[in-house]
């Protein structure tokens, strides 16, 4: 057993995250998430804006595992349960209510099922965790991935009556998974699918792999060394979008380099818009146009942020 | 020849199911028939799936021998465009002369595949 040393704690008041400004939100979760990972400490997380995204879930869950390992543990306040509805909402919808101290979790508990406290222009699957580790180990098999993204959008499918695009949404949510899974190297996928305040779905998705930059240098060291090529971040994301290229081009005969780029175009076809955060690199495609830049804190593993707006059902042509 | 894709695997998502489907094409081969893929009842579709499937038989017998030998039907409108982005993606890799050095420098990689 190992030792257990008390740490003293840190708190990380959170002003603005809850916009879900796709941008802003991935620079958002790699600051918040290099910052609690830097600080050694315990982390308490508190709300001073009202409204919580759901998909702030998905990285807090990711780092909240990821500290575990290093028994660091990280709170919510409870007075911020107490006197902030929408808070309570993302707890309830984020399914994170059970990472904390009893009385908390029963506060939650009571809280669920009242109408007047959970908005209901907001609507969200339970962030949930697939282990890649089980799959690889054959612990699970590979349509796990797939129930388990079914899994996630049905309440979304109930709820919108996305009946045109929920195969493409589950397809193209695949492509990000299969990425990760052959990609990523990282032990868990973190997803969660949600209905914004105004009215437009986001899916937000975390794996903690080795990211897309650090693939993509271990690509280059396998090469001649004459034929190396060296990319900041933020131009390896946008190689990486490029089709036809990849870390594998042709492994075992398998022609590779399609996956991330099917995704843009399954972005314009609902006229959505996306982003993903790698290393300190960022990406963000909306309209055909694309926005790239390094960021000032890296963000470990990948981040992906789609949104979709409801109003458009069906897809363009 | 009929193939019923649903028969080899539940989802057309993951690689190893798109190796099992090309290696039951591959079994066919010698009958010297067409060979028919059956989508019905697939509803989901990756890119890793066709890559792995048809994406290498185009890399080892080319697209000509695709088109003349295999057709497919009760394929969706995502399965369709799926199967092109792979398909295409496939032929542009094997056009390229880097290509052929590339897969030299792998270790790892079917020599046939340069073919």
């Amino acid at each position: 057993m190992p030792e257990i040393t008390s740490r003293s704690t840190t708190t990380l008041t959170i002003s603005s995250f809850g916009d879900d400004n796709v941008y802003d939100f991935l620079k958002n979760s790699s600051l918040m998430t290099s910052f609690i990972r830097q600080c050694g400490n315990n982390v308490t997380l508190r709300f001073q804006k009202n409204y919580v995204s759901p998909a702030f879930a998905v990285p807090v869950m990711a780092i909240r595992d990821e500290l575990r390992e290093e028994e660091r543990w990280v709170y919510f306040n409870k007075k911020d349960i107490e006197h902030n509805a929408e808070v309570l909402t993302f707890f309830e919808h984020s399914g994170m209510h059970d990472s904390f101290d009893t009385k908390s979790k029963k506060l939650v508990e009571e809280e669920i099922g009242k109408e007047d406290i959970i908005p209901s222009s907001i609507w969200a699957s339970k962030a949930h965790m697939i282990s890649l580790e089980k799959i690889r180990a054959g612990v699970l098999s590979e349509d796990t991935m797939v129930n388990d993204s079914v899994e996630l959008l049905v309440p979304l499918y109930v709820a919108l009556e996305m009946t045109e695009c929920y195969p493409d949404l589950i397809s193209g949510i695949m492509e990000l998974y299969a990425n990760a899974y052959i990609h990523g190297k990282g032990k868990s996928i973190y997803s969660i699918a949600q209905k914004a305040l105004d009215g437009d779905i986001l899916v937000a998705i975390y794996d903690n792999g080795i990211g897309i930059p650090q693939s993509y240098r271990d690509y280059q060291q396998r090469r001649p060394e004459g034929q190396r090529t060296e990319l900041s971040d933020s131009e390896i994301m946008n190689w990486a979008f490029l089709e036809g290229t990849s870390t594998k081009q042709a492994q075992k005969g398998i022609p590779c380099g399609v996956g991330l780029p099917s995704i843009r175009r399954f972005s314009d076809r609902y006229g959505g818009e996306f982003g993903i955060a790698s290393g300190t690199g960022i990406y963000y495609y909306k309209d055909g146009k694309v926005k790239s830049e390094e960021m000032s804190n890296g963000m470990n593993g990948t981040m992906f942020m789609l949104k979709i707006p409801c109003q458009e059902k069906e897809p363009r042509k | 020849m009929t193939i019923k894709v649903n028969e080899v695997c539940n989802y057309a998502i993951f690689e190893q199911d798109g190796i099992k489907l090309r290696e039951a094409i591959l079994s066919q081969l010698d009958k010297k028939e067409q060979i028919v893929l059956d989508f019905e009842n697939i509803q989901f579709f990756a890119t890793m799936f066709f890559n792995a499937s048809i994406g290498w038989l185009v890399l080892r017998y080319g697209p000509e021998w695709i088109n003349e030998k295999i057709s497919k039907i009760n394929l969706s409108d995502l399965g369709e465009t799926t199967w092109k982005h792979s398909f295409d993606n496939a032929v542009q890799i094997r056009q390229d002369p880097a290509y052929k050095e590339a897969v030299a420098h792998f270790g790892d990689e079917d020599e046939s595949a340069g073919a």
